[in-house]
């Protein structure tokens, strides 16, 4: 069995490492060049930096950076990585040169001066998501040997997960953290600590607020009574609150737009009839579900069942809300362990998963233009999906059909999810 | 039943050569919509745009027009030259407005239905020297009046249109405004070119690469010896 997960785990690291180095997003930059402020210059509060430098280029409504604990993580491990990278002063000085005249798009990113060293600095700034991605892994190990699953299945998945290998290594974007810190959470149920698991979630909204959103769930699923399930509340939302006070008072409540930025939370709400019925349609399934939750009161917790109900919600976020592709990551940790006890719902994963990619990869910038850094002319000019589409059919009919199966896929998955687990849920066995 | 193998190769031909623009990327332009229109730009008037193009084949040019503004039966004239005083022209192209509309179906984000403007491509053959290399291109509607006349999407904030290396002209004065405007280029290469360009780009960072090269190597190694291990195993 070792050596499975030692063979398993060398697979994974070698797809990584594969890709690391020559493939990024343009969100590679100023998701590093902020906390770099810290590093170079002793700035702890980057809300303020931002607020003072680029307010005409971020305005008083869009996401300034991400919560603080992103920024703190980041900018430690650049301090860590520091002398492998002695050319990153002089890139994030161009940058900063560059934005100040109006930035541009990502291709005019990678011709910037001072990427001699583009390969190793992408490098070793997507490194510290190995750590995490890795974590996730083993946790997911422990979790499934604890409760006699198929643990090396789950772990397969795990290394071979295209949400991970292409948001986290391909674009460099860090929904890895909050994913880990979620997971942990429910790692933290099954050794029966509910305070640490609710931290856990609090820890995970300091780096992406996705995880907000299972917080009451996992305050009423934790405990029975109300004062209690409060007290457990309160201790999630005081570990946001004691990290983000500081930063709220020296940036004036800036900060706190950190905590909702567009197209995360509920922020695609766009006023039309449509929105209105998928907003109430997510609210109505949240509702359901907490009702569903104190009706079975007199269930003890397990993990099993807190992953389930994290997975309906998120599932139902998915398919009301306008998610980006790589915010697929967080689902995946709970796919796996789901799919590990239903292998049919493979199929349904494997359409969900195409049916996002046609509908959110809408440039080449998100296919082939991940490895501009390689040769930015000759992949930033290769042809996607849409180029072979759009003389037959019109996009925005293309993307409409798309996102109708897809919303239909991720229904048939909750569906069958709850199917499956019924008996674990309605009456309490496991 | 057989089946030959050259019906989907065959298929696969037609289809990669329907789409056209296959091989071109955008050097300027940030995709975001105006959020103002020019003055109206009629009889002698031009709107122009001066920019360095990071790229050689530059082939097409993109600005916004008002859509209310292409009811009449005048045209535009795009012309591109190497300066603003420049009075020779590089590139200069007609185009009724009645056939002005959005000529670039693959959008960075969908169209809308609300919005005020077309996005519309000047596309002439790729000029090979272009890399690193001045140019201006400027637009007029000969023929109408100042009520018949046309609107161009501009911006205020820099940072919509994503470009710092110009300046924005009206009648051949430079304005504070910036005139939205995108530009592509074409990729023409073969496969030693790519290569060629990779290897380059590789070995700018020849320490990196190496220990990085025998880290790879290294897993790679370990991953054989454990799958050996394993059917080793297995077969006792």
């Amino acid at each position: 069995m070792k050596d499975l997960i030692l063979k398993w785990t060398l697979i994974g690291l070698l797809i990584r490492f594969l890709i690391m180095p020559f493939s990024s997003d343009v969100d590679i930059f100023w998701l590093n060049y902020v906390p770099h402020q810290l590093v170079k210059e002793g700035i702890w509060d980057g809300y303020s930096f931002v607020k003072e430098h680029f307010w005409e280029r971020i305005g008083p409504s869009r996401n300034p950076y991400y919560p603080p604990l992103t920024y703190f993580m980041i900018a430690f491990f650049q301090f860590l990585f520091k002398p492998f990278m002695p050319t990153l002063n002089n890139w994030f000085e161009n940058y900063e040169r560059f934005l100040k005249l109006g930035g541009g798009i990502f291709l005019q990113h990678l011709i910037l001066p001072g990427t001699t060293q583009i390969f190793r600095n992408i490098f070793f700034l997507k490194f510290p998501l190995l750590l995490f991605d890795f974590g996730i892994g083993l946790l997911l190990l422990r979790m499934c040997l604890l409760r006699n699953e198929d643990s090396l299945f789950v772990y397969k998945l795990w290394m071979l997960n295209p949400a991970t290998i292409y948001a986290g290594f391909g674009y460099g974007q860090i929904d890895i953290y909050p994913t880990f810190f979620v997971v942990l959470s429910l790692y933290l149920v099954m050794l029966n600590k509910p305070y640490m698991s609710i931290v856990s979630l609090g820890l995970g909204a300091l780096t992406k607020s996705y995880p907000l959103i299972l917080m009451p769930l996992a305050a009423v699923f934790l405990k029975r009574k109300f004062t209690e399930q409060m007290k457990l509340l309160f201790a999630g939302i005081a570990t946001l609150i004691i990290l983000y006070l500081p930063f709220c008072i020296a940036s004036g409540g800036y900060a706190l737009v950190s905590l909702f930025p567009g197209g995360t939370i509920g922020t695609g709400f766009q006023g039309n009839i449509k929105s209105i019925l998928f907003s109430s349609a997510l609210v109505m399934g949240y509702i359901l579900t907490l009702i569903h939750i104190y009706s079975r009161s007199h269930d003890s917790p397990t993990r099993f069942k807190l992953e389930t109900y994290f997975l309906i919600i998120l599932l139902l976020f998915f398919a009301f809300q306008p998610i980006g592709e790589r915010f697929y990551i967080w689902i995946t940790p709970l796919l796996a362990l789901e799919a590990s006890r239903d292998r049919k719902l493979l199929f349904l994963i494997l359409f969900q998963i195409v049916s996002l990619a046609l509908l959110r990869l809408q440039s080449t910038e998100q296919w082939a233009g991940l490895f501009a850094p390689l040769h930015p002319a000759f992949f930033m000019s290769r042809p996607f999906i849409y180029t072979f589409i759009a003389p037959f059919l019109s996009i925005l009919n293309f993307q409409r059909i798309t996102y109708r199966f897809f919303i239909l896929i991720t229904l048939l998955m909750i569906y069958r999810i709850i199917r499956k687990n019924s008996k674990i849920l309605y009456e309490g066995v496991s | 039943m057989k089946v030959s193998v050259k019906f989907p190769i065959l298929f696969t031909l037609i289809l990669v050569s329907l789409s056209t623009n296959r091989f071109i990327f955008s050097d300027h332009g940030s995709f975001a919509l105006p959020d103002e229109f020019s003055p109206k730009i009629y009889a002698k008037h031009t709107i122009g745009q001066t920019f360095i193009s990071n790229f050689p084949n530059l082939c097409k040019v993109g600005v916004f027009v008002v859509k209310d503004d292409l009811m009449g039966t005048g045209k535009i004239i795009f012309h591109l030259t190497s300066s603003v005083d420049s009075s020779k022209d590089i590139v200069r192209l007609e185009v009724n407005t009645s056939e002005v509309t959005d000529n670039w179906r693959l959008f960075r984000f969908p169209p809308t239905f609300d919005r005020k403007s077309y996005l519309y491509f000047f596309q002439f053959p790729p000029i090979s020297y272009s890399e690193k290399k001045n140019f201006y291109f400027y637009l007029e509607s000969p023929g109408t009046t100042e009520e018949s006349g046309l609107r161009f999407g501009i911006t205020r904030n820099k940072f919509r249109q994503g470009y710092s290396g110009g300046v924005s002209y009206l009648d051949s004065v430079p304005q504070e405004w910036y005139l939205l405007f995108q530009t592509y280029c074409a990729w023409q290469g073969d496969v030693k070119s790519v290569l060629r360009e990779i290897i380059h780009r590789l070995l700018m960072d020849k320490q990196f690469i190496t220990i990085y090269a025998l880290i790879c190597f290294i897993i790679f190694l370990a991953l054989i010896y454990t799958n050996l291990k394993l059917q080793r195993f297995k077969k006792e």
